[in-house]
């Protein structure tokens, strides 16, 4: 699972970076925009079934890959 | 200028001098006239009425040239076929212009018209060329339907390499060659030469050059450069299906030049070819920018290696500012002279010695101003390069609908002369009787001072995410961060459409660093000089970028890369 997310994650943001450092933050880093945001959460929901809505966090709460990965193994969990 | 004459004059009067040379073989002027003058009766004999266009298939042996030279003396225009052009695309210009004939000047033969003289003779790029084909032709049998069609082993009308040799070496048999009073060589508005370039959808359209338009530009060109002087040394980097290398060919011809050419193979060795132009005291330089930067990538590419070079004369791309100047750096005695010109209009038509103060401004080089002969314009209202004068081509061959979108009759010219004039080679002033306008397809403004800068292809604009740009702008600002020596942007596609860009980079030394913080250092650079939606999302690193068998950039290949 966390893969798939780290493969998502650079297609998106076009650098292997967030795999190598999955603390970096990527809205501070200008990985991803707000238009990128939405393509994540699709992503997500097409490739492991996860349904996050656009409201349902924050931008700060999904800022990092280990935080979209942590929120992710959470939904699974909890499916 | 008349360009046979002149060459004639050339064998006649400095006949020992050498015409051109190349690790196949060399020609001195009085065995071209000759050898293409022998040539020139027999094709004649053997297609009789027939006057279409004869296709010349080589690389870079002396026998293209005799070959080129017999067509035109007889009264026939060459097109000539690179060995590295796809064998399809070969059937499909053979099929263009309908059975013609075809001259093999490649002493390995040509594969598709089984003059091959044995499997293991052929080169390892023309084994693979091959097998590049077979596997097309599995996949389409349509294809292979057409080769086989087409080319029926006894129907073809084709010289061999070792026939031609022969015809070439010994007067012909009476009867078997038109006597050489008899021929009504190439001039006026008579084809001089067909080039195919690769239209942007399958079919490749046929430039069709006319003596005149060949004729015409040689009058301005002799004046590149400050004007070239008598029996220097040219380099020939260009297939001779690419019309850059007309500009060296005819040039050189025209002067009493010699012409270096350099082969495929020597291309790929840079060393090696360094000591090649090294020894042969090239003088004049022609090639595309990509060529040049390739050269730079090995240090001793420099005046003092090859000292003999006077000028760099450039076409068939974009010179940059980086390029110009590290050329500057390494040849400080020699000239850079941009030049820009469709094939359409015979190979350029502006030209600028490139200073120092261009070079460190800000602003993309400028390509030059035109010649008396030719008029420039933009479109006002999306700044299209319309170009007017005696060069432009007459159009496609056999295509008056691809034709008539891009030429036209120069407007001014109806019922009258346009205006265009200029001093031609005998003194006599010559005005432009029936000269064409050609849209070019290039965007450029014209400054204040009638000075002309090209900013690329219309079609390099692209839409991404609804927002229109311009590949070409993102790439001269990444070119503007420290650290950047070079930058292509890349479209990846899916279904059509433009999902994301990739920046192709070559570093210019250490100071962006190939890692992360590179990366983002670029991106960030970036993004204070153009809008966030044109930062490219992946940024990648390289050494040198992928070139075509012109030597011009591979947009297509890096494309595939992204």
């Amino acid at each position: 699972m966390e893969e798939k997310v780290l493969k998502i994650l650079e297609n998106i943001c076009g650098d292997e970076v967030v795999s190598e450092e999955p603390d970096i933050n990527l809205v501070e880093e200008h990985l991803m925009e707000s238009f990128d945001y939405i393509t994540l959460l699709m992503d997500l929901q097409d490739q492991l079934g996860v349904i996050i809505s656009p409201t349902e966090y924050t931008r700060e709460e999904m800022d990092t890959p280990n935080k979209i990965i942590a929120i992710v193994k959470q939904k699974l969990e909890e499916a | 200028m008349d360009i046979l004459k002149s060459i004639a004059r050339n064998a006649a009067a400095e006949g020992n001098r050498v015409a051109f040379t190349s690790r196949a073989g060399s020609l001195t002027y009085a065995q071209l006239w000759e050898k293409s003058g022998r040539l020139a009766g027999r094709i004649d004999a053997q297609m009789g009425d027939n006057r279409d266009p004869v296709i010349v298939y080589g690389h870079k042996d002396p026998m293209m040239l005799i070959c080129f030279l017999a067509c035109v003396r007889s009264g026939r225009a060459y097109c000539p076929m690179d060995t590295n052009m796809p064998e399809d695309r070969l059937t499909s210009v053979a099929r263009e212009i309908g059975n013609p004939l075809i001259l093999i000047a490649h002493p390995e033969g040509c594969g598709l018209l089984g003059t091959k003289a044995s499997a293991a003779a052929c080169s390892q790029a023309e084994r693979s060329a091959q097998a590049n084909n077979n596997a097309q032709a599995e996949l389409s049998e349509q294809t292979d339907n057409i080769t086989q069609t087409e080319f029926p082993e006894t129907e073809h009308k084709v010289i061999s390499y070792d026939e031609l040799r022969r015809i070439t070496e010994t007067s012909g048999e009476p009867g078997q060659s038109t006597p050489e009073t008899a021929l009504r060589a190439c001039s006026g508005e008579d084809v001089f030469y067909i080039i195919f370039t690769s239209g942007s959808t399958g079919k490749p359209k046929g430039v069709q050059i006319t003596a005149d338009n060949l004729n015409g530009y040689l009058e301005w060109a002799v004046d590149l450069a400050g004007g070239i002087q008598h029996s220097r040394v040219f380099l020939n980097q260009a297939p001779y299906s690419f019309d850059l290398s007309v500009m060296d060919l005819y040039l050189s011809l025209a002067t009493c030049g010699k012409i270096v050419s350099i082969d495929r193979e020597l291309q790929n060795d840079i060393p090696k070819m360094i000591d090649f132009l090294s020894l042969q005291h090239i003088e004049y330089w022609v090639s595309t920018p990509s060529f040049a930067e390739l050269c730079m990538g090995e240090p001793s590419f420099s005046a003092d290696r090859i000292p003999s070079i006077r000028a760099f004369l450039f076409c068939g791309e974009v010179l940059t500012n980086e390029t110009a100047r590290r050329l500057m750096e390494r040849f400080p005695d020699a000239k850079v002279i941009n030049t820009y010109g469709p094939t359409e209009t015979t190979v350029c038509v502006t030209q600028v010695r490139i200073t120092g103060a261009m070079v460190a401004s800000d602003s993309p080089l400028p390509v030059g101003r035109p010649g008396p002969m030719t008029r420039i314009e933009t479109d006002p209202e999306t700044n299209e390069i319309i170009i007017t004068g005696n060069t432009v081509s007459p159009g496609y061959y056999k295509d008056p609908g691809r034709t008539a979108k891009v030429f036209s009759e120069c407007e001014t010219n109806v019922g009258g002369s346009c205006g265009l004039t200029g001093a031609s080679a005998d003194g006599s002033d010559s005005s432009c009787g029936s000269c064409r306008s050609y849209r070019t397809g290039d965007k450029g403004y014209l400054d204040e001072t009638g000075m002309l800068y090209c900013e690329g292809r219309l079609d390099h604009q692209i839409k991404l995410h609804g927002y229109r740009m311009e590949l070409e702008d993102i790439e001269a600002n990444l070119e503007k961060l420290p650290g950047v020596s070079r930058a292509v942007v890349a479209p990846s596609r899916s279904g059509g459409r433009i999902d994301f860009l990739t920046a192709f980079i070559i570093r210019d030394g250490d100071c962006i660093t190939d890692d992360y913080a590179g990366r983002k250092a670029v991106r960030s650079g970036l993004r204070e000089l153009v809008p966030a939606y044109m930062v490219p999302k992946k940024i990648r690193f390289v050494e040198k970028f992928p070139m075509t068998g012109n030597g011009k950039l591979d947009r297509k290949q890096l494309e595939a890369m992204s």
